[in-house]
């Protein structure tokens, strides 16, 4: 939680108009939602107790999350497609193995790590705004080569512009499935259209994106977002905002250049003086909450849903 | 000024909210444009038509100025855009990897994470900074 010290530090004061902001702006939206009445839709600006002080909340998880796939829930979801489409490929004589997956490498070790523009000093220092080394954008691969038996069996379709073929074809003596093996293992996993074939349901989706997007105009976050200027603007950094720091052309350099790690470290100072990172995520989680209590009883099925899923996916690993 | 064609998914929520009932999804896979193992991005979400594409088979951490969508089966509507912050829908063909689409470039991919399953197709968030690099992982 915030908390205030006795002396009041030119830095500090910076961050403490942050505060005052936001509470200021808290106060104010519970007199709006209060003078509105209730309301089955979702408007107004839901009220939020004091921010937290965090750098990064990468360790925190938001309202939503528990209705999303995690990580390591989605990891596990495309090992039992791999064992799935393989074992369907075997049953037409075709060995097919997905690569192994990706190393986790630089992708966030969970939905709140840097979604909030959060860096280190270290990290700004050695690569400003840039990827981490390693973490460069890869060369296009060349895609698989797999013959026409393959592609049709595996989509349903011999044609590569086609996605989802309809299947049907005799092919060593067995019959390909609506939609290939793929299609077959969609369904068996629980694949529909309410989930994006087999992503995140959209209505969860929905909600993350909707929050978000208030979020990033609300006035407690844009409050904290013009306290963050000035702390830039005292470090001679002249920028609106966090977001817009992202897009000065000069960081599009193959490499990050003095100026562009300089501001970077500057700008995770001033993150971290102002506290973006804990008023930005709690109102963001203030609209999450709202959302989700308006849409209790659909998301209660978008949890058993993905709860189901997964027992599948499980079921699939375990048989091998 | 933009006049793209979006699905909202603030005004697609708030409509179900006031029903009380969820979201009907309106994504489907396409033909015409993408091949297997690749990934496509269209200016238009699946309830406008979807437009222009832009097809990719690796990663890029940042779209920037270098990206712009094409004409294609689906319409020409956004063509010549940049791909940065003007996605609406993505179609994933690649059956061993899925998508995921960051809203920021910064460190490699920050912000807000859109995943789309493998072979899995959605519409992306409706915003001014909603995608700004797309890896293809899992």
């Amino acid at each position: 939680m915030t908390h205030y010290r006795p002396t009041v530090t030119p830095a500090a004061r910076v961050a403490l108009a942050g505060v005052v902001a936001l509470l200021a702006a808290a106060c104010t939206s519970t007199t709006s939602e209060e003078s509105e009445g209730p309301s089955t839709q979702v408007k107004g600006v839901p009220p939020v107790s004091a921010a937290p002080t965090i750098a990064s909340a990468a360790d925190k998880a938001l309202p939503i999350d528990p209705y999303l796939l995690g990580f390591e829930q989605r990891d596990q979801l495309e090992r039992a497609e791999s064992v799935l489409v393989s074992r369907c490929m075997a049953r037409f004589g075709i060995q097919y193995q997905a690569p192994p997956q990706i190393p986790t490498g630089n992708r966030p070790r969970s939905r709140t790590d840097r979604r909030y523009l959060e860096s280190t000093a270290a990290r700004a220092q050695a690569n400003g705004y840039h990827a981490a080394e390693g973490d460069q954008p890869t060369a296009a691969p060349a895609p698989p080569q797999v013959s026409d038996a393959t592609r049709m069996v595996l989509t349903g379709s011999a044609a590569a512009g086609a996605k989802n073929g309809q299947g049907g074809q005799d092919y060593n003596g067995a019959t390909v499935p609506k939609g290939g093996c793929v299609g077959e293992t969609k369904d068996k996993l629980g694949a529909n259209p309410a989930n994006n074939n087999g992503g995140d349901a959209q209505l969860a989706r929905d909600i993350d994106a909707t929050a978000r997007e208030r979020s990033k105009t609300d006035d407690r976050v844009l409050a904290v977002f013009r306290s963050w200027s000035e702390c830039m603007k005292s470090k001679g950094y002249d920028y609106a905002d966090p977001i817009k720091v992202l897009d000065d052309p000069r960081w599009t350099s193959p490499t990050p250049t003095d100026v562009e790690r300089a501001t970077a470290v500057a700008d995770v100072a001033c993150k971290e003086q102002t506290n973006v990172v804990g008023v930005w995520f709690t109102v963001e989680a203030a609209y999450e909450t709202q959302l989700i209590e308006q849409n209790a009883p659909a998301l209660a099925q978008v949890r058993k849903d993905n709860e189901d899923r997964l027992r599948t996916a499980a079921q699939a690993l375990a048989a091998g | 000024m933009n006049l793209k064609r979006i699905t909202g998914a603030g005004a697609a929520l708030f409509a179900a909210v006031g029903l009380g009932v969820a979201v009907a999804p309106q994504a489907s896979a396409l033909d015409g444009d993408c091949h297997t193992y690749s990934a496509c991005l269209y200016y238009n979400s699946s309830g406008h038509g979807y437009g222009a594409f832009f097809e990719q088979q690796g990663d890029i951490s940042n779209y920037g100025t270098l990206y712009r969508f094409n004409p294609g089966a689906h319409g020409t509507s956004g063509a010549g855009v940049y791909v940065k912050n003007h996605a609406a829908y993505a179609d994933n063909w690649n059956p061993d990897r899925s998508f995921t689409v960051y809203e920021f470039s910064a460190g490699g991919g920050s912000g807000r994470i859109d995943w789309i399953a493998r072979y899995g197709e959605a519409d992306l968030t409706v915003t001014h900074d909603n995608n700004a690099g797309a890896k293809f992982t899992g």
